[in-house]
């Protein structure tokens, strides 16, 4: 019979490996996103945006980064071994990004004067933010689990790669968000 | 022993330290792109770089890109 012991060293091996991994994963993913900008801007300019409410736009994506705040603190404290911190902050997070997808999908979708087939300012925002959404979604999942696996102590200070790789997924939503807002809300005059 | 609890105390609070900046940094970003959009539509390469710089702040501070070049983690696993 073989028995496998994983040394502290061998996690942090595969943790570097799966790290590489799932940047590679957010590069590939990265490409859907960066084309749906260049269609934006390919299709509407620099000149013209959709007709959207300012105030939602602004709300929503304060609202994301606060999340990348506490998820970047349910982060820490799972690296230096504080439970209660840490799933207090996935919590958060969690419950964030739930207003986010209320916000956008709740409120500014039924709002929007225009339907997703009303020319092209509707199709690229429901696009755009149907497959912002779409990832979102997948991320509270994500953050559900670890918060569950949290709750039954499967985390200690060395060993929390889980939560390392939902944290960087976290961000990388966000960080979409950061360059769709402006391309959807702040750059060029509205047009329905 | 107790030295390096405290050690591990201080940079756990440095770290959340660090991650409040940032989010204050990214908060008033955020309330400068939105400025811009409302008074200057027009100005979109300042609200782009706005963004930009937004992003680098989120990858950098966030995202700890810098774990990937990283090559002293099985020494430290070790030490």
């Amino acid at each position: 019979m073989t028995t496998h012991t994983s040394t502290l060293a061998d996690y942090y091996r595969k943790a570097a490996t799966n790290r590489m991994g799932l940047w590679l994963f957010l590069a590939s993913d990265a490409f859907l996103f960066i084309g749906l900008l260049v269609a934006r801007f390919y299709l509407m300019g620099f000149q013209t945006r959709p007709e959207l409410n300012q105030l939602v736009g602004l709300i929503v994506t304060l609202v994301l980064l606060v999340s990348s705040f506490f998820m970047n603190r349910a982060e820490i404290a799972a690296q230096y071994g504080d439970r209660k911190q840490f799933l207090r902050s996935t919590l958060i997070t969690m419950v964030l990004g739930i207003i986010f997808l209320v916000g956008v999908v709740g409120v500014e979708w039924q709002i929007a004067p225009f339907g997703p087939a009303d020319g092209v300012a509707g199709s690229l925002f429901y696009t755009m933010t149907g497959f912002h959404a779409f990832h979102v979604l997948t991320g509270v999942i994500f953050l559900f689990i670890v918060y569950r696996n949290g709750r039954k102590d499967l985390y200690t200070a060395e060993r929390h790669w889980p939560v390392e790789a939902c944290a960087v997924y976290w961000h990388f939503v966000d960080v979409v968000w950061i360059f769709f807002y402006p391309a959807l809300y702040l750059i060029g005059a509205a047009v329905l | 022993m107790e030295a390096k609890v405290d050690e591990k105390m201080e940079e756990k609070k440095d770290a959340f330290r660090k991650g409040v900046a940032i989010i204050i940094l990214l908060f008033f970003l955020t309330l400068s792109e939105y400025w811009i959009g409302v008074v200057a539509y027009a100005w979109w390469t300042a609200i782009l770089a706005i963004g930009l710089l937004k992003a680098v702040f989120v990858v950098r501070d966030y995202m700890h890109i810098g774990r990937l070049f990283e090559a002293d983690v099985e020494e430290e696993a070790q030490a």
